[in-house]
């Protein structure tokens, strides 16, 4: 079974921010004491490996939220 | 009495910190290193403005923005030997405000390499050793990737090394992933604790601690 981008971007931001399955849509940079910068780098590049794309200086910014990351993550795959 | 009493628990805390340290944490190290000739910076240089190096004049605000937000003050006996030459401290100011500091030592004999189990002995020339640094909390979410994308730049620039070194805690693979993601990978021959340090942490397992 195929798993959907929409879980498997929740997956990856579950694992790395230790944070409840239910929660990853209100998680945010800035306001999940989690998301730290660490976090951060470390989100870039499981979504980088998760999903076969290179992210660039551009795109970073774009990972601050969830609706943000699949946003960004449809366009790059669309690409 | 009361006095006595703070004077006794500050005493056990300082042995209780002595004791872990030298027991448990320093032994815990996973070394990495970074070589400035062969890695790509996956992170630019759009906060260069708000970053610079410290100096006296800094000490104040350093105090009085950073120091109120460290949990522990272990890590501000760093501060005195502001300005030196073989050291520099990188800070970074948002609106005004500092929210991190992050030190470059170019003596590596005098960094905190030095006090841990792999020492700085293997160690040649233009190596530099990058930490401590902290950020403080409410800020943490993106700065300190482009910090170390500008110490980088900077060493490259300087010439003044060719790897920067650090550690971090084994039991933090969060931060084992991060730096690895920057271009650090684990330097061969990592320490291990001697049998004797392994006996001592399993006898003080069993007979005072419940868990681990």
């Amino acid at each position: 079974m195929n798993t959907s981008t929409e879980e498997r971007i929740k997956n990856i931001l579950t694992a790395i921010l230790d944070i409840d399955y239910n929660d990853i849509e209100k998680a945010s940079r800035g306001v999940t004491t989690e998301w730290d910068s660490m976090a951060w780098v470390n989100i870039i590049a499981a979504l980088e490996d998760e999903f076969d794309i290179e992210l660039n200086d551009n795109d970073y910014d774009l990972i601050s939220s969830y609706d943000q990351i699949l946003e960004l993550i449809k366009l790059k795959i669309a690409s | 009495m009361q006095r006595f009493i703070e004077v006794f628990i500050r005493l056990k805390r300082k042995i209780d910190h002595y004791k872990n340290y030298n027991l448990y944490d320093k032994w815990d190290f996973i070394y990495m290193q970074y070589n400035l000739n062969d890695k790509k910076l996956r992170f630019g240089s759009k906060y260069d403005k708000n970053i610079s190096i410290a100096n006296q004049l800094d000490l104040q605000q350093i105090q009085s923005d950073i120091y109120p937000n460290m949990s522990s003050r272990y890590d501000q006996r760093y501060f005195r030997f502001l300005g030196e030459k073989d050291r520099d401290c990188f800070l970074y100011d948002d609106k005004g405000k500092l929210i991190h500091y992050s030190w470059v030592f170019y003596d590596i004999n005098k960094s905190p390499l030095a006090s841990t189990p792999l020492g700085t002995q293997q160690f040649q020339n233009k190596v530099v050793f990058w930490g401590p640094t902290f950020t403080i909390p409410l800020a943490r979410g993106v700065i300190y990737p482009y910090i170390f994308s500008y110490i980088v730049r900077s060493l490259i620039n300087n010439k003044k090394a060719e790897r920067i070194v650090n550690f971090v805690y084994k039991y933090n693979p969060g931060a084992f992933r991060f730096y690895q993601t920057l271009g650090f990978v684990p330097i061969d021959n990592q320490p291990v604790a001697p049998i004797f340090i392994r006996i001592a942490r399993l006898l003080d397992r069993l007979l005072f601690r419940k868990t681990t």
